[in-house]
């Protein structure tokens, strides 16, 4: 399987300043990619120039093999693209939206649509402007998903829908990607909500990409590990580059290893050759995030 | 599905609200034109209506287009990154296409067919309707592509009511700036001539649509919007620059009608009867003193029949005492347009047999023979010297359309013009023609000759009696129908003709006259131009100069009739007979006063012809009423209450012969309605002595116009309260005009009034020069004092506090004196 989404070098400044730096992302065909950063990190520019609706200042990305600048009506029959900023058309009612927005789309599957108003329970007559939220974002996602996308590109979906909605929503992408195999690029700073989705992350920071890979390594990657040190101990100035957010309370001290394997042992007995380690504990992916976003943060500092 | 049709279904379902009110304010509206054109001169109440909800459906069907472009183009806006479409497989030509589609089928299309069945509806022919639809066209996408182009550079409607309002401001600011400059250059330089002014309005027209159209394509295809904005900025300067500026003449004056050898041969000259005029030039630099122009008057040979020619330039050059000035002037500007009134001179040729009435009309025919710098002036004043001009002129001749009935509804139709007769009202010296006159003009087809003041002027005429009478006046009433592109110019106007002026004393426009009456349309066509050379040697001009306006004594005389050589043949006709009493009317016009000759000659008449003298009276009252007093008999009573309400004088008569009780109704009626009665209709009503006639005296004399007369007569009425209706006319008076406090004034001195005599003594109550002198010996009378009006004044100024009324003596005594 290629990758459904390529960039190469993408920079995209604003006013001099880059909101995308050299960005090289690669989303592999099928996946579910999570594509994770803290506010104001470069996600939502990273998707609308794959959507081709900004342009970029310096280099190039391909979405379905074809160049963003070129992408048009034939690719977006094939994308789903539902953002938390979308201007829908308010006056309409939710079957007069899809009314509109069926010719345009070949693939149409009324039968599927008519499953998926089932689905998320949303009322007819009701003008959108009139829904809540929630409401308005399941509409979007109906309009977008009824012609069977081959990709679905979700910017921040979550963002101010309450948690009920929230699992509807993602049981609803779960049961359909898995039926349907599609791919789906999600941003979102909501950590727990993509990892029931994901089966890869990437994480932006700052417009530039920290990290992208399968979630099912990034987690076999990232252990927490507490030691507890002896009496006397002292922590060396120059710590392994791989134990991220260090931090000691007392006679405990608690680092994050990001290589985590046989090399990670060593690592630690050679600053510690006394101490006793706690057995390392598998992170979950807001840890992860946490970690990573908290390393940069200290990074950068 | 074709996705465009998909789009414009979409958004008609949108709009369908503002689509509903926006064609039914485009159907009003046509429907307004079609009332405006057909309302009665006469109903001013209905003309106002018609006419105010005409404009506010004019402005209300812009507001609307401004509203429902944005609403349309923002639904699928083109700036921004958030709209719901950018993500959609829609082609962006597709939509374009959508929204041309709507805007094509709903905001320029109903206008567009409106117009058309209101042109067709006001007769203009089909094929001139038809070459109207592209103009029409071009003007609609001129209104609605800037709109448009501001709608798809903005994405919300409050940003692009901001930019639109900053592109109309900006118009209209270089606009303004624009027709500054223009008038500012033409204070000395040479109008544009309607070639020019109509060729920079479509070229910036069409720089409006092609730079908008250009916008809106640019943005639906690749969305760059401060790139539209540039265009906007470019399209606006580019629009001024080319409407104040291009010399680009597209449209060309029409070919001479004449011959080159017809043209060569008129010559100008300077008329020698007139004598030369000077009058200050207005000079661009207020700081300096201003030039002079030298005007006169020239005079063309060789013209064809029935023309008359107007200078157009005149390069001249003026030599004497070793100096040389050379000058450049227009015969028209800004400051001085070319009166194009009626030359009665041409008029009558052209209307020949018939006779031209003279009335008082006065052609224009002063040109600017040089402009002197001032210091020039003053050196070379009474100074011989050799005048050379090379004179540019355009000649105009008067070519009869039509004449049509006087008749209510009578009309004439020719090519994109037609004349309708409204109505006709007939009066005491004449009438007045109430003429809806329609013109349709396209920028196509329109003749651009130069200007030729009004295009058609109006002749009343009587082929019967051989007679025709030029219009006094004509009044606008504007009601001027424009369709929306203003192709349609509609006018309703009254042309009032009058036989009381002047030699027309003798040919009066009378009911019988009338009747046989015709209005002749005669169009001032343009045959060409050309220029000739003129010398003057011997050229002078003088700091007191001439006037152009004043007759000479001799030549005054020649228009008056000399009573001398008026006679009354034995056995003359009735014809004869009412010829004769015109005539002298019109020798004794000057005076105000009863002329003893001439009662003498109008009682000649004799008893038998009390009629004819009765029914020219009104031509002069003064003199008319002591002749027919004199041969008035008991059995004349029919005639005279006949012509009482027509002739209110007559009311001397009806107390003379004691026909009050017959006269009685008339006599009340015309006190209740009229405020102009002579005073003898005032005293025939006093006479009555019937108390259920004093509100109604009361009231006229509060009201009406003679105050005096009007005192002179109900002053000793039984019954009457004097008192009250003098106090009550005083308060009205004092908030009305000089002349109507000043003729109260000598009223209230002699009722005692103490009031009175401090307003007079203060100085801010001016009095009016026609009755000032009753008011001073009235003040001079009731007091005892002498002196002048300032003096009067000072004294009752000094002494109103401490003065009372004495009714024994009519005077007005200090306090505690006897």
């Amino acid at each position: 399987m290629g990758n459904i989404i390529q960039t190469n070098d993408l920079v995209k400044n604003y006013r001099g300043k880059p909101a995308v730096d050299q960005l090289n992302l690669e989303v592999p065909e099928g996946s579910i990619y999570a594509y994770l950063g803290p506010n104001g990190a470069g996600k939502t520019t990273t998707i609308k120039l794959l959507m081709n609706i900004i342009f970029p200042t310096a280099g190039s990305a391909e979405v379905l093999g074809i160049p963003t600048h070129k992408i048009g009506p034939e690719q977006f029959q094939q994308i789903g693209y539902v953002s938390e900023n979308q201007k829908i058309p308010g006056w309409m009612t939710l079957p007069q939206l899809l009314h509109f927005c069926k010719p345009m789309y070949p693939t149409w599957d009324d039968d599927f649509c008519q499953r998926l108003m089932t689905q998320f329970d949303l009322p007819n007559d009701v003008k959108l402007k009139s829904m809540s939220r929630g409401m308005k974002v399941k509409a979007m996602l109906l309009s977008s998903l009824a012609y069977r996308p081959k990709l679905l590109v979700l910017d921040e979906p979550f963002s101010g829908l309450d948690p009920l909605v929230r699992d509807e929503f993602i049981r609803g992408i779960l049961e359909l990607t898995e039926t349907e195999g599609w791919t789906v690029f999600i941003s979102s700073h909501d950590i727990d909500e993509v990892e029931r989705l994901a089966d890869w992350v990437g994480f932006i920071d700052k417009g530039k990409l920290q990290l992208s890979e399968a979630k099912e390594s990034l987690q076999e990657r990232f252990r927490q590990v507490e030691v507890t040190l002896p009496d006397g101990a002292e922590i060396p100035k120059e710590l392994p580059k791989e134990w991220l957010v260090p931090e000691r309370a007392g006679h405990a001290f608690r680092y994050v290893e990001s290589r985590y394997g046989e090399a990670s042992e060593e690592r630690f007995r050679s600053i510690f050759p006394q101490a006793e380690i706690v057995e390392p504990q598998a992170l979950s992916l807001r840890d992860i995030y946490l970690a990573l976003a908290r390393h940069f943060r200290g990074v950068a500092q | 599905m074709n996705l465009a049709r998909h789009i414009l279904k979409k958004d008609m379902r949108h709009l369908r609200v503002f689509l509903v009110f926006w064609i039914s304010v485009v159907l009003l509206t046509a429907l307004l034109s079609g009332l405006k054109a057909t309302t009665d001169a006469g109903d001013i109440a209905r003309q106002q209506l018609v006419q105010m909800v005409y404009g506010l459906m004019s402005a209300l069907s812009f507001i609307l287009l401004a509203l429902i472009i944005p609403f349309l183009l923002h639904s699928e806006p083109l700036t921004g990154t958030t709209s719901f479409w950018i993500t959609r497989p829609i082609k962006k030509i597709e939509v374009l296409k959508g929204k041309l589609m709507f805007i094509g089928l709903f905001l320029i299309l109903p206008p567009v067919l409106a117009d058309v069945a209101l042109y067709l509806g006001s007769g203009i022919p089909p094929t001139l309707v038809l070459a109207s639809i592209p103009e029409n066209l071009f003007y609609s996408l001129a209104l609605i592509l800037p709109l448009m182009a501001a709608a798809v550079l903005t994405r919300n409607f409050g940003f692009y009511a901001l930019v639109l309002a900053v592109y109309l401001v900006s118009s209209l600011v270089l606009t303004v700036i624009a027709y500054g400059v223009k008038l500012y250059s033409q204070i000395t330089e040479a109008p544009d001539p309607a070639t020019l002014l109509d060729s920079r309005h479509l070229l910036s027209t069409l720089t409006t649509v092609i730079i908008s159209a250009l916008i809106i394509f640019m943005q639906y295809r690749t969305r760059k919007t401060s790139r539209g904005f540039v265009m906007l900025g470019i399209q606006i300067a580019i629009t001024f620059a080319i409407a104040t500026y291009c010399p680009v003449k597209i449209f060309r004056e029409p070919a001479n009608l004449m011959s080159i050898e017809a043209l060569t041969n008129v010559e100008a000259e300077l008329n020698a009867e007139r004598s030369i005029r000077i009058a200050d030039a207005f000079n661009r630099n207020a700081n300096t003193a201003a030039n002079k122009e030298v005007k006169g008057e020239l005079k063309f040979r060789e013209l064809p029949e029935n023309s008359y020619a107007k200078a157009r330039k005149v390069d001249s050059t003026f030599e004497a005492l070793g100096k040389k000035i050379r000058s450049h002037s227009y015969g028209s500007n800004y400051f001085d347009f070319r009166t194009f009134e009626q030359n009665p001179t041409v008029v009558a040729d052209t209307i020949q047999p018939l006779e031209l009435v003279q009335n008082n009309h006065y052609f224009n025919d002063d040109t600017t023979l040089l402009e002197v710098p001032y210091e020039d002036f003053l050196a070379l004043t009474d100074e011989p010297g050799l005048y050379e001009a090379a004179i540019e002129f355009d000649i105009f001749q008067y070519h009869p359309v039509a004449s049509i009935p006087l008749k209510t509804g009578a009309r004439h139709h020719s090519e994109g013009s037609s004349f309708i007769i409204d109505s006709v009202l007939r009066n005491s010296s004449g009438c007045n023609v109430i003429l809806r006159e329609q013109h349709f003009t396209l920028l196509s087809n329109k003749q651009r000759t130069p200007d030729k003041g009004q295009e058609f002027i109006f002749v009343l005429i009587n082929r019967e009696k051989n007679e025709a009478f030029l219009k006094e006046y004509d009044y606008d009433f504007n009601i001027d129908v424009f369709n929306s592109q203003q192709m349609l110019e509609a006018q309703q106007k009254t042309l009032q003709f009058e036989s009381k002026s002047g030699n027309a004393y003798l040919h009066p426009i009378d009911d019988e006259w009338l009747d046989a009456a015709e209005l002749m349309i005669l169009q001032v066509r343009w045959l060409g131009k050309t220029t000739t050379e003129l010398t003057a040697e011997d050229f002078t001009f003088s700091a007191s100069g001439g006037s152009f306006y004043n007759k000479s004594n001799d030549e005054k005389k020649s228009t008056t009739v000399d009573h001398t050589a008026i006679t009354l043949p034995p056995g003359s006709t009735r014809n004869q007979i009412k010829t004769y009493a015109l005539k002298v009317h019109a020798a004794f016009s000057d005076k105000e006063q009863a002329d003893e000759t001439a009662v003498e000659m109008l009682t000649e008449v004799g008893h038998e012809h009390l009629d004819i003298l009765v029914n020219t009276a009104h031509y002069n009252p003064a003199n008319s009423l002591p002749a027919i007093e004199k041969l008035a008999k008991p059995s004349d009573k029919e005639l005279i209450l006949k012509n009482l309400n027509r002739c209110g004088f007559l009311a001397k008569t009806v107390i003379q012969f004691g026909w009050l009780d017959d006269a009685r109704e008339t006599l009340i009626e015309g006190l209740n309605e009229r405020d102009d009665l002579p005073a003898q209709w005032i005293e025939a009503v006093a006479a009555l002595e019937e108390p259920g006639s004093y509100p109604a005296l009361t009231k006229y004399f509060v009201e009406g116009r003679r105050k005096d007369e009007t005192y002179a007569a109900i002053r000793n009425l039984p019954g009457f309260d004097i008192d009250r209706a003098v106090s009550k006319a005083w308060k009205a008076a004092k908030k009305d005009s000089k002349h109507d406090y000043g003729l109260m004034m000598p009223i209230m001195l002699e009722h005692g009034s103490i009031e009175v005599i401090r307003f007079y003594g203060d100085p801010k109550h001016e009095l009016c020069d026609c009755n000032k002198d009753s008011v001073i010996a009235a003040v001079q009378k009731h007091t005892g004092q002498t002196g002048t009006d300032a003096e009067l004044r000072a004294w009752c100024a000094a002494n109103a506090d401490t003065l009372r009324f004495d009714p024994a003596s009519q005077r007005y005594l200090p306090e505690g004196s006897r």
